[in-house]
């Protein structure tokens, strides 16, 4: 049985590795707001939407096309995956509630019989489940879309009518097991004339008459020593029965657990996207371009943002067609930031598969994402330091597809060697051809190379109004020599700003 | 042992070099620990300590581990020592198992064993293809003893008594609570395993448990159940033991040839490198099988140290060295932790590896071959007031053995020395070895060593923008203190990302 919900022709890893920087992006994306929202009030259900979209491993662009048919069947089958999920998720909690009781310490020293029947228990319940869910898919009025089928055909298949009667019954005659239950075993001469090959003839489930045939011999187990061995006997041949019953409940725990998760991502998909409908938020499936080069989209918002706000902030639009590096520079307060952190989720969330907050959205979403922003927890006298040892083991780890958002970085020392510094380090970057974001106030460095107008960079500014008011947009331009730092200075102290000299940097 | 068949060419003398001196200071020790938990075989461990004192041998081993690259010959010798490991188990059992009984039939199984390892071990020999002339010797000889008489008459004696004896089935019938078990023959048809309308039902499952055997009384002793259903069977089927019994009296004086085992205990000594070679293999390190060739040159290439390596669980940064004709002194300079050390460690552990005929932590090594390898290190443990003195009595015994075309590793000798008297000791002690026809690596902190004498070459730690790089190449010695700017540090010049990035995005440019 193949879950695939999330890829065409099998279950994806569950469990996978996360991108090595996922502490990062989760801190300076703010993802925590996206993934509770996608909970909706079930920690699981976050929990998922973190490990699909920060998996380190991504999926192609194919996989992706695919996720985004899935999603769009979800949406039309939003109740039946709420349906299905909790059905899922409450067998598993049963099950691991029972499993629980069902292992004290003492396990090993309990009678096997006992501990057959618990494991027939445990394997019964993970089948009734299994059974549930199966019947969820059959009773479903709406017909599914075809990525939606390949995973409900093939989970009524495997978990079929038939099959599942045989199992019950099958499992039925198992529980019957008690204390008495007796062992019928076909021995050879193994070496050392040890008894080897055993196999096992009849197992009783209970006291059954005696069957003798000619020339037996019968051995009275007239000491506790011998009953002791006579009871390892019997044991081994209920061990291997144990064993069998454990292997099947832990398939079908396997199944039901990988359909929970990818469910899960669903429904979280379905809780987001109801949550930006009701506050008008728009939101499009994204084009995941074949090749490196066309990069743009339309009113594009900060996702975590509206989800903060309860209502769309205000989005951006370009197009970075080419663009190795996007230089954004202008005022304080301005939106710079922002829209650095709406690429990012929406990168974020393109590369998994999910709809973006955008009117449209054309990107080829990147393998792997990288934020270099300028942090304030270190001390500052190794605060270069440490900013530089993160960019080298940026640069260890960037690869053709990767994208890097920077935010002021370079700025915990002299404007002068912080220009330097990004000078040496995006010229490199530029050359090999990885994709940068870079918000920053080096405004000479912004300046110099916008009079050299290379092809491959854009220039976005962050602008004010003229009556010291943000519009929080951003617009192709070249960079100005300060970031207003001054209106913000007035918007909190009042009077004074004419003091400050705008044309000097801040 | 009085011949040797995988290790030494001239029989019956071999002759080896006490290695053990260099162990601590090439830290070879936790590297042959290593190699012998592998095998599994601590008896081997002295095979480790012995390195050859003639080329020849070398040869003769090389060609063995070159061999044992071919998959199939490796798979079969392994399949060849296990089932030999599994014959020697029964033997044993044929002294100590609980009666004798159980004993004749351990001498059937041991025997039985043994002619099918010798079997297999022979079919591997004709299928594969390989070279050595050590292995084909032993093949012969093998061949020869398959075909005798006394062998063709175990094999033949074995066989049929087992399928006797496999052909045999008995049923026991437990019931708990009943005072009674039941034993008896089993002359019906054999019923269905009673697992197999299970597996059936829940095919669709894959369950490996039901593949699974059930194990019941798996310790080698007999339980007193045990002996009871034993004594049953023997009235119930009287000839079937009786014939247990006859073949144990007929073979049990014998012994396998001692080339057979002499074979198998040399073997392990290459089973249990490539055992080593081939977990760290797949850890991502990598090893060379190493050439021996005539004439006065060593060049080494990507060398790294093992026992770091296997440490840290990654590879070290590699290095090559080259041993130029006319070239008998390297003199190596550079920082403190510039991997001086590491870099010496490295050559004498390739270079132990290759003398002993196996693969070295390296990418390629072509080596001549030495009499002996030498070091002197100083020990942390080892410094205390007299350590001039204490270091000269080192060196007047390793020049007591008369080191003559010897490689000799010497590391921060003369430290406690003003460096005037350090730089004419050294030069003294170079001489001497020289004139020994010894090829040395000296590591000082005394660059003008390094040309004060036609035949040496200058060995540097190279730094790169401020930061040490651990390579060592060929760079004249110069006293330079490295400038430790965070730029260089951390390689963001542009130059330095461009060439980190090189690999990872090669279409790309300006």
């Amino acid at each position: 049985m193949i879950v695939s919900l999330l890829h065409p022709y099998k279950g994806i890893n569950n469990h996978p590795v996360l991108l090595a920087n996922a502490r990062e992006l989760c801190t300076d994306l703010r993802l925590d707001y996206l993934f509770d929202a996608m909970g909706n009030g079930d920690p699981f259900i976050g929990d998922a939407a973190r490990r699909v979209m920060l998996d380190a491993d991504p999926p192609d662009n194919g996989t992706l096309r695919f996720r985004q048919a899935v999603l769009q069947d979800a949406f039309g089958h939003a109740a039946f995956c709420n349906r299905l999920y909790e059905g899922l998720h409450k067998t598993i909690m049963a099950y691991e509630k029972r499993l629980a009781e069902c292992k004290p310490s003492f396990a090993r020293f309990s009678p096997t019989t006992g501990r057959v029947r618990d494991a027939v228990m445990l394997c019964g319940l993970l089948l009734n489940g299994a059974e549930h869910a199966a019947g969820q898919i059959c009773s479903e009025q709406t017909a599914f879309g075809e990525a939606f089928r390949r995973f409900t055909d093939s989970f009524t298949r495997f978990y079929e009518a038939a099959f599942l009667q045989e199992a019950r019954a099958q499992i039925a005659a198992l529980t019957l097991f008690d204390e008495t239950a007796s062992a019928r075993y076909g021995v050879r001469l193994g070496p050392g004339l040890k008894g080897s090959g055993y196999r096992l003839y009849t197992l009783r489930t209970r006291r059954e008459g005696k069957i003798k045939a000619r020339g037996a011999a019968t051995i009275p187990l007239d000491s506790i020593g011998l009953q002791a061995q006579a009871a390892g006997l019997l044991d081994a041949g209920l061990i291997k029965l144990l064993r069998v019953l454990n292997g099947i409940s832990a398939k079908v725990l396997a199944d039901l657990k990988q359909a929970r998760f990818e469910t899960a991502f669903l429904v979280g998909c379905i809780h987001l996207r109801e949550r930006f409908q009701r506050m008008g938020q728009v939101t499009c499936f994204p084009d995941p371009a074949d090749g490196a080069g066309p990069f743009t989209f339309e009113d594009l918002t900060e996702a975590a943002l509206a989800v903060c706000d309860g209502k769309p902030p205000t989005g951006n639009s370009g197009d970075f067609y080419g663009k190795n590096l996007v230089l954004i520079t202008g005022a304080n307060q301005g939106g710079k930031s922002t829209f650095l952190r709406s690429v990012g989720l929406a990168l974020l969330m393109a590369r998994c598969g999910m709809f973006v907050t955008a009117a449209r959205f054309t990107a080829r979403a990147p393998g792997r994402l990288f934020t270099h922003f300028c942090r304030d927890e270190t001390e500052n006298s190794g605060r270069l330091d440490e900013e530089l040892r993160r960019m080298s083991a940026i640069i260890d780890q960037l690869e053709p597809d990767t994208l890097l958002l920077m935010n002021e970085s370079f700025s915990s020392t002299s404007e002068r060697d912080g220009a330097g510094i990004a000078r040496e380090i995006l010229t490199a970057l530029r050359a090999r051809g990885v994709r940068t974001f870079f918000v920053t106030h080096l405004t000479d460095y912004a300046a110099d190379l916008y009079r050299n107008a290379p092809e491959d960079t854009a220039f976005l500014r962050a602008d004010r109004q003229d009556d010291g008011s943000r519009r929080f947009t951003l617009s192709p331009g070249a960079p100005r020599p300060t970031g207003f730092g001054t209106d913000l200075y007035r918007e909190m102290f009042g009077t004074g700003a004419g003091a400050f000299n705008r044309s000097h940097p801040i | 042992m009085t011949e040797s068949l995988l290790l030494y060419e001239n029989q019956p003398l071999f002759d080896s070099f006490d290695m053990t001196p260099v162990f601590e200071d090439f830290r070879l020790a936790p590297i042959i620990d290593a190699v012998v938990e592998a095998g599994g075989r601590p008896a081997i461990r002295g095979f480790f300590t012995q390195k050859p004192k003639r080329p020849e041998d070398v040869w003769l081993r090389l060609a063995v581990s070159r061999d044992l690259e071919n998959p199939a010959l490796y798979d079969g010798l392994r399949a060849f020592t296990r089932l030999y490991a599994l014959y020697r188990q029964y033997e044993t059992l044929t002294e100590t198992a609980d009666h004798a009984e159980a004993r004749a039939k351990y001498r059937l199984d041991a025997l039985s064993t043994f002619t099918g390892a010798l079997q297999q071990l022979e079919r591997t020999f004709s299928d594969c293809h390989y070279t050595a002339p050590a292995l084909k010797r032993f093949h012969h000889r093998l061949t020869e003893y398959i075909g005798s008489e006394s062998f063709r008459s175990i094999m033949h004696d074995a066989n049929e008594c087992q399928k006797t004896l496999l052909s045999f089935v008995y049923v026991l019938d437990v019931r708990p609570g009943d005072p009674l078990l039941i034993v008896e023959p089993d002359n019906a048809p054999v019923p269905d395993d009673w697992f197999a309308t299970l597996a059936r039902v829940f095919a669709r499952m894959d369950c490996d448990a039901f593949r699974a055997p059930v194990a019941a009384f798996a310790d080698t002793h007999f339980c007193l159940l045990e002996n009871l259903i034993l004594k049953h069977l023997q009235k119930m089927n009287p000839r079937l033991f009786a014939a247990v019994r006859a073949f144990d009296g007929k073979h049990r004086g014998f012994t396998p040839p001692a080339f057979i085992n002499t074979f198998e205990h040399e073997l392990q000594f290459f089973l249990s490198y490539a055992l080593f070679q081939a977990e760290w293999e797949a850890k991502g390190l990598y090893f060379s099988l190493p050439v021996l060739q005539e004439g006065a040159e060593v060049s080494l290439a990507d060398g790294y140290e093992l026992a770091l390596a296997i440490n840290t669980g990654s590879s070290p940064v590699p290095n090559d060295f080259a041993l130029c004709a006319g070239e008998t002194h390297f003199v190596l300079t550079g920082p403190n932790h510039g991997g001086k050390t590491t870099f010496a460690r490295m050559l004498g552990q390739c270079l132990y590896f290759a003398h002993i005929g196996l693969p070295a932590p390296c990418a390629s090594l072509r080596f001549r071959f030495f009499n002996g390898l030498h070091s002197h290190f100083v020990m942390p443990e080892t410094v205390h007031k007299g350590r001039l003195k204490e270091e000269l009595t080192r060196l007047k015994a390793l020049l007591d053995t008369e080191p003559c075309n010897s490689f000799v590793v010497l590391n921060e000798l003369f430290a406690s020395a003003t460096t005037r008297d350090a730089r004419e000791l050294g030069n003294l002690l170079l001489e001497r070895l020289r004139e020994a026809g010894c090829v040395c690596l000296y590591i000082t902190h005394i660059f003008e060593l390094a040309a004060d004498a036609p035949g040496r070459v200058s060995l540097r730690a190279v730094m790169d923008d401020g930061g040490r790089s651990y390579k060592i190449g060929r760079l004249p010695a110069d006293g330079l203190v490295f400038v430790n700017e965070l730029m260089g540090k951390y390689h963001l010049y542009q130059r330095d990302i461009e060439e980190r990035l090189h690999d990872r995005f090669p279409a790309a440019s300006v």
